[in-house]
């Protein structure tokens, strides 16, 4: 069984990256990684790449199994819920090949994921200084994304992204779980969507609500 | 294979564009917080740009505008009432409620 190791998921993404023009038959990449999870459309595949690369980054040809530990999904929240039955969903500060779920206050929902490159070493004080209010310019790679960032497009891009625990983002710290066994453990912990919202408690919602009581 | 052809992003321009698009907005409203106050009202939409590059834009999409705009539209209250209490009374209150009213029918109106 391959131990879960960064350096594979890395070496993975740059095939990717190198050769995201490539159709397959009449199927595109982003289309082939969305398929991979049970998606027919195009709207969301961030997640299906994230597992779509982690797959088969830790895939094991002697036995036919990936090491990976999460289900396919292409939904962030599902990703979020099974870190957390992982114990590896983190609101500390972002570290290099660590997977990162950025919150959307106004979904009131994770709505995007990649994989973290590297962490700028300064942070962006942004709400009085708490450790987990700081803000950390990361640079990732991530797919799905449109032109500034926001969600939407057909590319694989690295970007440069500023998460914020204090305002909800998470990341995942894949490398400390344990890795699937060849029977698939990773199918078995598909995550409830209650628990979607049991794992998430961003210390600021909402600041405008907090300002307005203030 | 060209490396050059990797597409890289930076999510600040996402504030950029954000501003570009609610611009008209950030500024009538600054315009109807501020009243006769005029050098109130660069500060107001300052807090504006401020509030903007705290939440970075790039985690909203199209449906997001209304909860933008009214997140927008919040810190310019706050911000005015800061400065109201600093200045030391209340007696613009009545015309900071028909303000509101008229910012969240402009809101309202585009979404």
């Amino acid at each position: 069984m391959r131990t879960l190791t960064p350096a594979f998921m890395f070496s993975s993404i740059a095939t990717l990256l190198g050769t995201q023009d490539t159709v397959l038959g009449s199927v595109t990449l982003p289309l082939h990684f969305a398929n991979s999870v049970g998606e027919s459309n195009l709207q969301h595949w961030d997640a299906a790449f994230v597992h779509y690369a982690g797959y088969w980054s830790h895939y094991d040809m002697r036995t036919g199994t990936s090491a990976w530990p999460f289900p396919p999904t292409a939904d962030c929240g599902e990703l979020a819920a099974a870190a957390e039955l992982h114990g590896v969903l983190s609101a500390d500060a972002p570290q290099a090949a660590e997977l990162f779920l950025l919150w959307s206050p106004a979904k009131q929902a994770f709505v995007r994921t990649g994989i973290i490159v590297s962490v700028e070493p300064r942070t962006l004080d942004d709400m009085g200084g708490a450790p987990n209010a700081r803000r950390y310019v990361c640079h990732t790679i991530e797919g799905n994304i449109g032109p500034t960032g926001c969600p939407g497009g057909h590319k694989l891009a690295r970007v440069w992204r500023t998460l914020t625990p204090g305002r909800g983002d998470r990341t995942i710290r894949w490398m400390d779980c344990e890795p699937a066994d060849r029977f698939g453990s990773a199918k078995i912990v598909r995550a409830n969507p209650a628990l979607v919202m049991r794992v998430h408690r961003p210390d600021e919602m909402n600041e405008t609500d907090d300002e307005e009581a203030a | 294979m060209n490396a050059d052809a990797l597409v890289e992003i930076d999510t600040r321009d996402a504030i950029v564009d954000t501003v570009l698009k609610y611009r008209k907005f950030i500024r009538y409203a600054a315009v109807m917080l501020a009243r006769e106050e005029l050098d109130l009202v660069d500060d107001l939409e300052q807090e504006a740009f401020i509030l903007l590059w705290e939440i970075d834009p790039s985690r909203f999409d199209d449906e997001d505008g209304g909860y933008l705009l009214r997140a927008i539209f919040k810190r310019m209250q706050f911000k005015y009432r800061t400065h109201r209490r600093a200045e030391g009374g209340s007696r613009r209150v009545e015309s900071l409620e028909h303000s509101t009213h008229m910012c969240r029918s402009e809101v309202d109106n585009a979404y």
